[in-house]
């Protein structure tokens, strides 16, 4: 099989597993950006070290957590970035929750149909083009700040209401 | 931090960061609160992951991307846009290929969470008395879990506790990937020129026929011989050794540890646990007075696959009384378990254990029933101790007395809530 070739088929199939978790690293979308991009790199030139009978996500994980460390070590005396101890506490945390992201995007769906029309319409614009906000802002004459305090309970009622999706699953505390 | 009210202050942090609005003030205030606070990591975590899966649900619908950045393959991307094409003619070329070979192995018996992905699809399968198995990764999620699988020619495998294995039987013989986890195998005789093959993390053997325990995970490989011979190689530097019966070696990533092959002592008939070698699963603070303690740690369990069980959250401490070189411990009548832990306020505790037999193969599980309730002292601090037949089988078909099998291990665990159970010292002895 070509090697370039099963490597490009794995890290476009698992890309999006992978880039989840550096976001949740590095919050800072242009840095996980970038942090992404030399995950993807740092992979291919370890790709002859990969053992393909194995899962490929915990892999290139374990590497996408090294680039971390290395992003973070660069950027440590930056005020905004996590402590090495912290990102580790989240390495762990983010290991117990992987496996039922699935069930919570799952959720989340079911959630996201539950909101005002004036709140979807709010999300779309936040998340479906960027400046969007901004336009809405001047054309309704709603200043940004509010309409980013009204995305803020938003998000907090959509995680709310996975969570308690999750529970009436028989998800239990989580 | 569970209750609604308290997440305020976090959400509103973490709009800010994710809009990316937050100043250093801030910033630090969010650090201290996600410092040490499992809730708060975890509501961090499903917070980004909340933003992140908005984000690329409305990427995949609109054609503007919000990302800053394009995601490329820096230097390599006339190397990918080739690879593309590759792929396009590969799967093609898979699409045309004669169906998989048959069954290679069925399921004897099992208990507890097990997911089986068979090899080249994403779906994951519940397992059960029967199930007929081709090549693919088998995963047990739980310290209670347990699957014994068959091959055609009567070889077999079992796997419990938190293990991930790969199955296959290829032209040139059966090869077991193991990635971590606790197994026991009986081989019947190989045919010559295809010996069974394990590969863990850190070891590759070759067997014709033999009775064998492995346990393994990213750092070590455990191999004990029952019966017969194992040919043993260290991947860490092609070292090869030869291990025979009632012997054991254990190969380890660092080179300069030793390799030798030992013989198997004798049965311990107590035990004190010593962290952090001894834990399974659970979180080594070593800075906590006075001697450091291990925090349980969160897991879902979901139950048997095809049982009615809900997933329910569990907050786990497990233990392997034989970790590294240890006798393995034989469970003999008067011993008692004496637990010194703590939790932040009075709840019920679980208590449990898993058996082998003496020469390896799961024997069964045994719980405290209902659990016990635990009220803990001004210091938070509490000790339970118990006899070991205040332990009943989990299951009508296990053994009524788990009494002169080996302790393969034990947990203490915490159902639904989080009180924050610490185990400070673990002891089985008379």
């Amino acid at each position: 099989m070509d090697q370039t070739a099963e490597y490009v088929r794995l890290w476009t199939h698992h890309q999006a597993e992978v880039e989840r978790y550096v976001y949740m690293m590095v919050p800072r979308a242009a840095d996980a950006a970038e942090v992404v991009q030399d995950v993807s790199v740092l992979l291919w030139k370890k790709w002859d070290a990969y053992d393909q009978s194995r899962p490929f996500v915990p892999w290139a994980i374990r590497f996408a957590y090294l680039e971390v460390l290395k992003w973070r070590q660069k950027l440590a005396r930056e005020k905004l970035v996590f402590s090495g101890d912290l990102l580790e506490q989240l390495h762990a945390a983010h290991e117990n929750e992987a496996p039922i992201m699935e069930a919570r995007q799952k959720a989340l769906n079911g959630c996201l149909l539950r909101l005002s029309e004036q709140q979807r319409k709010w999300v779309d614009m936040r998340y479906g083009r960027h400046g969007a906000i901004k336009e809405e802002s001047e054309r309704s004459g709603v200043s940004m700040h509010k309409l980013y305090y009204a995305l803020e309970k938003i998000r907090s009622q959509l995680l709310d209401c996975v969570g308690q999706t999750m529970r009436k699953e028989g998800w239990s505390d989580v | 931090m569970s209750d609604s009210s308290e997440n305020n202050r976090l959400d509103e942090l973490l709009a800010r960061l994710v809009d990316e609005t937050i100043n250093s003030g801030e910033f630090k205030e969010l650090e201290t609160l996600l410092d040490g606070d499992l809730h708060a990591q975890q509501r961090y975590i499903n917070y980004l992951g909340l933003h992140r899966d908005l984000e690329t649900s409305s990427l995949s619908k609109e054609e503007k991307p919000f990302a800053k950045q394009p995601l490329r393959f820096s230097g390599y991307s006339t190397l990918a846009m080739a690879a593309m094409a590759a792929v396009l003619v590969m799967v093609v070329s898979m699409l045309l290929e004669p169906k998989e070979q048959g069954p290679i192995a069925h399921v004897v018996d099992l208990e507890g969470p097990i997911a089986w992905t068979e090899e080249g699809s994403d779906s994951v399968h519940h397992l059960e008395v029967g199930s007929e198995l081709q090549a693919g990764w088998l995963e047990s999620f739980a310290a209670g879990t347990w699957v014994k699988v068959e091959f055609n020619d009567g070889t077999s495998l079992a796997v419990s506790g938190y293990s991930v294995v790969r199955i296959s039987d290829r032209e040139n013989g059966k090869w077991l990937d193991i990635e971590k986890g606790d197994f026991s195998f009986d081989v019947v005789p190989q045919p010559e020129g295809k010996p069974l093959r394990l590969i863990t993390p850190t070891a590759e053997a070759e067997v014709l026929g033999t009775q064998f325990n492995v346990q393994a995970n990213a750092n070590s490989t455990r191999l004990t011989v029952n019966e017969g011979r194992v040919r043993v190689r260290r991947l860490a530097d092609g070292s090869v050794k030869e291990v025979p019966a009632d012997h054991l070696v254990i190969a380890a990533l660092e080179v300069d540890t030793s390799f030798e092959v030992k013989r198997r002592s004798q049965n311990a008939e107590s035990w004190k646990g010593e962290f952090p070698r001894d834990i399974l699963v659970g979180k080594w603070r070593a800075e906590e007075e006075p001697n450091g303690l291990v925090k349980a740690s969160p897991h879902i369990y979901k139950g048997d696959w095809a049982g009615p069980e809900k997933p329910v959250l569990l907050h786990s401490v497990v233990l392997d009384p034989s970790a590294g070189n240890r006798s393995p411990l034989v469970l003999s009548a008067g011993l008692r378990i004496r637990v010194h832990g703590r939790i932040k306020t009075a709840y019920k505790i679980n208590l449990g254990f898993a058996t082998r037999k003496p020469r390896g193969g799961f024997y069964g599980k045994y719980q405290i029933k209902k659990g016990r309730m635990i009220h803990p002292d001004a210091e938070g601090k509490f000790v339970i101790e118990l006899d070991l037949n205040e332990f009943n089988r989990r299951r009508e078909r296990f053994p009524e007395s788990p009494l002169g099998h080996e302790m393969a291990y034990l947990w203490i665990q915490t159902v639904r809530k989080d009180v924050g159970l610490s185990v400070e010292s673990v002891e089985l002895s008379k």
